[in-house]
């Protein structure tokens, strides 16, 4: 039994809480973080339920909540498991059961880290040698643009660093308290990090009509307005897109570069689906990449952090929460507080730095791991790139239900019209509507999404976000499944 | 209407004066501007009409920003002019801004804030009916809008990147000094430059691996079965090492442990966390749903974010031993809450006084709101062991004082003194009885990176929450799950931390082989490591109890302090700093951990190898030795 508050014992009166609602920091309290939210919890339940027997429509939950690869069955790259099981136990290097590359890859690892242990502290910023290969990963990809280790902080996963990042740069009382800009529909890290620092959340939409497209006139008016009651310092785009999945033109990113500047913005590019578009034309490109080639005026001046994870791409390590990210024009000073920032909580986990180490510095053509790493890569993100499509043409099918191209990332996030009387009934009982849509989704099919609200989206509009990530095969069966529910969702209430 | 003109330094630009008033007439501000200034000698500076649209009214304000060169002192009045130009009418208001704030960059007396001293006066002057117009900060205040704008030209203008104020408050590391110092030494031995020594000894973390303490087997082959599940099936490991790595991939989501674990950790091994809490607490239930994993114990202390309220007057603090090791203490600076130092009594070989609780209380009064006390119990740096009496006086003081109890207790297993004894604060509170045992708040933290494996590097540790408000529950089930969740392989040396191999088993005897060495060797290495230090001169250790640091005051000479301050550091840290330099080792500095006004300290971790120790002692002899004589 759980130690509990008694009323009074032995006559003594009760000493009230320290801790409660009322005084407890205000802002915590506001906090929401949908990907994990109540469907997600009921999801956990149900699942419970089935276990002990419970008799329901389905026999399992399919989760299509979070962008989980593995929970949903991808295979670990085999290279990097080697590697890192023998950073584990060293002893696994006297024996014949693995490549010489990855033999050589852990070694090396192992002679970077304090007393050769992956159970050492490293430095907080990372392991340096890491530091080194993140740089040379960066440069490869911007097409030779000069990435320096200094400006490369390891992290628990992207969202770690970016937290830290929000953390350096919230300031301010009133009406000089920070602006993020961030993007409706957004990734809840960002209003849920916001709101616990205590900054201001500034939105600017996403065009859906246009592929979810970001228009630089938007930007400005989201800014203009909230010049009325903060200050706007930082701007977040996630590229591609979160829950969005939209890939941005270069053209965009340049006008978004040429905005920050003109604003005095810190930019922050969430890119941790860098490796991961799937629509013809669409390609990715680093905003450190578009910033340089503009020239000096841009490249000297802008500040900006971008971040990189091992949990997405083809990898889809989450595990591990290992992720970096890149300052760039950081002012010095502003560094060193990030350093000691960072500091506070000693370092990143080892195995997530290593790990990290092994996506920047994967095995090169001639070496012996090679051609599986690559069938296995090759093999996931064009698992991906036809789920991507497949969603989007079911999906789409379904009347009532508006999906835009996936043309990146691991998310479709679907425009649902609802009929006014589900609308005016989950109002009734105090639900937003979508969030009553997709719980009722989860009780009757056992799927489990999120509801758009969890993002944000224009008033009066509905959306779920779901992820590609299932087995091709379940992921038929969940948009059949899907298509059913709407439909009969649809009669329901009409 | 007088006006003085002060000067300001750098961040101090909003408190410049400041006057604006609301109205509609416009010829009156370059009047009045005009003749504000006119009397000044020099024409320097600019003024610029700003136009903000505010709550329906136009504001309508003179901005003259006036520089002093540098190097001539701030005594002297600020060169300074005026002259309402409307610029606003040809560039429009940002245009106006840009070209006041270009030809302000570009006067090389002025190149930012932090640099030169700027004044910058506002000034809008249109009396509304006839009210005069109010002055200074007042109107900032007033019309904090205004303000906030132009705040944010200012520094769009001035280019220069403004952070968060409680970061900034956060005391800087000692260690950031030594560690510029330990990388250029290793780049220095890469190059083959003489030194006495071949290799630096680092023992500033409490951090086994890096000395010399070998990982446990059993923990390591099992991280590799889950890392390469291939292993389960190969007979290159003992059999319960293969039947553990499946059981525990078995709770992994797709059998990997490449995939998120739920909020709080793996159900399962809340569980045996649960279970293992109850036994160590000799039956003391243990609710899995109040245990949290995070990724290390200082991630655990975001309860504190939960606790502290920024927004609070006066605000909030939390009482925090000296010394204590800093990570906790920059926490709190960080989230804008107050330390109240409460001093551990190193005569009485670092034991916690409850007068000394009482003393720090009072302290607080008039400063801030105390709502928490943090002990860390075996303590580090101090290496003592609380005894139970301590722990009854201090659950009663916290019930007394209405303070949630922080219980740091990741060196639970680091306990080797003869009459010492780890009991953890649960345990002791539940023993109390009610009322005590069923309100007292607090949260109790343990870590993988210690216990005999000591996986710093893998970043998991534990917080159990006792008492708290099923209410408050909810929130930092939210606040944590922004984290998503610890590392899942952290997760996994967690549980077999808690759950090692039993008699019996095929992984036992090497298993029990290797932590008895270590646990012998900490004691070994705590037992010398006194006697050694206390043997030199001017070294002074208090008996340890546990924990994994020695903790040794040393005397440092007037001549040396004095040769500090001339290098700008502190003298505990210019002290670590020859020692690195002359001996290749590297220890802490004890104001890193605070002390008392006067005294001095190093701190390093005894939780070597027995040879290691030896070398650093060694060292520390040899260094320590030679220092008293080019001192005395």
């Amino acid at each position: 039994p759980q130690l509990r508050l008694s009323q009074a014992a032995n006559g003594v009166p009760c000493r009230g809480k320290v801790l409660t609602v009322d005084n407890m920091n205000p802002r915590v309290k506001k906090v929401e973080y949908a990907v994990r939210g109540p469907v997600v919890q009921r999801a956990v339940q149900i699942e419970k339920e089935l276990r002990e027997g419970v008799k329901k429509p389905f026999t399992e939950v399919i989760k299509a909540n979070i962008g989980d690869a593995h929970a949903m069955g991808q295979k670990p790259i085999t290279f990097f498991r080697q590697v890192l099981a023998m950073c584990s136990y060293p002893e696994l290097l006297k024996d014949n059961m693995f490549p010489e590359d990855a033999k050589q890859r852990a070694r090396r690892i192992l002679e970077a880290c304090g007393g050769h242990s992956i159970g050492a502290y490293s430095a907080s910023q990372g392991i340096e040698c890491i530091r080194q290969d993140v740089a040379r990963y960066i440069e490869k990809r911007d097409g030779g643009i000069a990435s320096n280790p200094d400006n490369i902080y390891l992290s628990t996963g992207a969202s770690d660093a970016i937290v830290t990042i929000l953390k350096l740069l919230v300031r301010g009382e009133g009406c000089d308290r920070t602006g993020v800009m961030i993007s409706i529909p957004q990734y809840p890290l960002y209003s849920a990090a916001i709101t616990d620092l205590g900054a201001v959340q500034v939105h600017y939409y996403l065009d859906e009509a246009n592929c979810w497209s970001l228009d630089v006139a938007e930007l400005r008016r989201a800014l203009n307005a909230a010049r009325q009651h903060c200050n706007p310092r930082v701007l977040c785009i996630i590229n591609p897109g979160n829950p969005t999945g939209q890939v941005q033109s270069r053209q965009c990113i340049e006008d978004v570069i040429r905005f920050v500047k003109e604003e005095h913005l810190f930019l922050m590019a969430d890119e941790v689906y860098q490796d991961n578009v799937y629509a013809e034309g669409c390609k990715f490109q680093s905003f450190k990449k578009v910033l340089f080639e503009m020239g000096p005026e841009y490249s000297s001046t802008v500040e900006m952090a971008s971040f990189h994870s091992t949990s997405k791409c083809y990898m889809g390590e989450c595990g591990f929460r290992g992720g970096y990210m890149e300052v760039i024009n950081m002012d010095p000073e502003v560094k060193a507080q990030l350093t000691k920032l960072v500091s506070v909580r000693l370092c990143p986990p080892v195995s997530g730095q290593a790990l990290m180490d092994l996506v920047v510095n994967p095995p090169q053509p001639d070496e012996p791991s090679y051609t599986t790493f690559m069938k296995e890569r090759t093999a996931v993100l064009a698992e991906l790139a036809e789920k991507a499509r497949l969603t989007e043409q079911i999906l789409n099918t379904v009347p009532g239900i508006t999906c835009n191209p996936v043309q990146g990332a691991m998310y479709s996030f679907p425009r649902i019209t609802l009929p006014q009387k589900a609308i005016d009934k989950a109002k009734e009982a105090g639900h937003i509507p979508d969030m009553f849509y997709c719980m009722k989704l989860l009780e009757e099919e056992g799927i489990c999404l999120v509801p758009g609200s969890g993002f944000g989206q224009r008033e009066g509009t509905f959306h779920f976000r779901m992820t590609i990530l299932p087995p091709t095969e379940k992921l038929k069966v969940l948009l059949q499944r899907l298509r059913d529910f709407h439909q009969r969702f649809t009669q329901e209430f009409s | 209407m007088s006006w003085s003109c002060p000067t300001v330094k750098a961040g101090a630009l909003l408190s410049a004066v400041c006057c604006l008033s609301l109205g509609q007439c416009r010829s009156a501000s370059c009047y009045s501007a005009s003749n504000v200034f006119s009397s000044r000698p020099a024409v320097r500076g600019l003024s610029v009409h700003l136009t903000v649209f505010m709550t329906g009214t136009f504001v309508e304000l003179t901005l003259v920003v006036v520089g002093e060169p540098r190097g001539q002192g701030a005594v002297s009045p600020p060169v300074l002019g005026c002259g309402a130009v409307a610029w606003r009418e040809r560039w429009g208001e940002e245009g106006a801004l840009q070209v006041l704030l270009e030809q302000l960059a570009s006067d090389p007396g002025l190149s930012g804030r932090d640099q030169v001293q700027v004044c910058c006066i506002a000034v809008l002057l249109h009396p509304v009916g006839g009210q005069r117009p109010r002055l200074g900060a007042q109107a900032l205040t007033d019309h904090p809008a205004l303000h906030a704008r132009m705040e944010a030209i200012l520094e769009k203008h001035l280019k220069k990147r403004e952070i968060n104020p409680n970061v900034r408050n956060m005391k800087p590391l000692e260690y950031s000094i030594l560690a510029g110092r330990l990388s250029q030494i290793k780049e220095e031995l890469r190059q083959g430059v003489k030194k006495p020594y071949q290799e630096v000894l680092d023992v500033y973390m409490g951090d086994p691996h890096k000395g010399g303490v070998k990982p446990l087997s059993f923990v390591r082959q099992v991280l590799a079965a889950c890392l390469y599940p291939q292993l389960v099936n190969s007979s290159k490991l003992p059999a319960d090492v293969r039947q553990r790595a499946q059981r525990l991939l078995g709770r992994c989501d797709g059998g990997s442990v490449g995939s998120y674990t739920a909020t709080r950790g793996i159900p399962e091994t809340l569980i045996r966390v649960s279970e293992f809490i109850t036994r160590r607490d000799g039956g003391v239930p243990s609710n899995p749903e109040n245990i949290f994993l995070s990724p290390g114990s200082q991630w655990s202390l975001s309860i504190l974010h939960v606790l502290l309220n920024p927004e609070s007057s006066p605000r909030n603090g939390v009482l925090s031993p000296v010394p204590c090791h800093n990570t906790t203490t920059m926490s709190v600076t960080g989230l804008g809450a107050v330390v109240v130092p409460y001093y551990l009594s190193e005569e009485q070989g670092w034991e916690l006084q409850v007068e000394e609780l009482h003393r720090a209380m009072e302290s607080a009064k008039g400063v801030c709101n105390p709502i928490a006390l943090y002990i860390v119990n075996p303590g580090n740096p101090d290496g003592h062991v609380q005894s139970r009496k301590s722990m009854q006086e201090v659950i009663r003081f916290v019930s007394e004082r209405k303070l949630f109890l922080l219980a740091d207790e990741v060196y639970q297993d680091y306990v080797f003194g003869e009459n010492s004894e780890f009991v953890s604060y649960k345990r002791v509170l539940s023993e109390m009885g009610p009322p005590l045992s069923d309100t007292v708040e607090l949260a109790s933290f343990h870590s993988a990176s210690k216990g005999w494996m000591g996986e710093c590097g893998l970043r998991t540790g534990y917080m159990e929450l006792v008492n708290l408000d099923p209410a408050v529950m909810k929130h930092i089930f939210t606040m944590f799950s922004t984290d998503t969740c610890a590392p899942v392989l952290g997760q996994i040396a967690l549980d077999l931390m808690l759950n090692p191999p039993q008699p019996g088993e095929p992984s036992y005897p090497l298993y029990h082989m290797e932590t008895q060495n270590i646990k012998n060797t900490l004691a070994g290495n705590g037992k010398r490591a006194v006697e050694v230090v206390n043997s030199l001169p001017g070294l002074c250790c208090q008996p340890l109890e546990g924990g994994a640091f020695a903790f040794p005051k040393v005397y440092l000479p007037p001549s040396f302090i004095q040769k500090a301050k001339e290098a700008g550091l502190e003298p505990d840290t210019f002290y670590c700093s020859r020692l690195l330099d002359e001996a290749g080792l590297l220890v802490g500095p004890g104001t890193e951990y605070g002390q008392k006004e006067g005294t001095y300290h190093i701190r390093f971790c005894i939780l070597t190898s027995a040879e290691i120790m030896e070398e650093v002692l060694t060292r520390l002899t040899c260094f320590h030795k030679q220092f008293m004589k080019d001192f005395s």
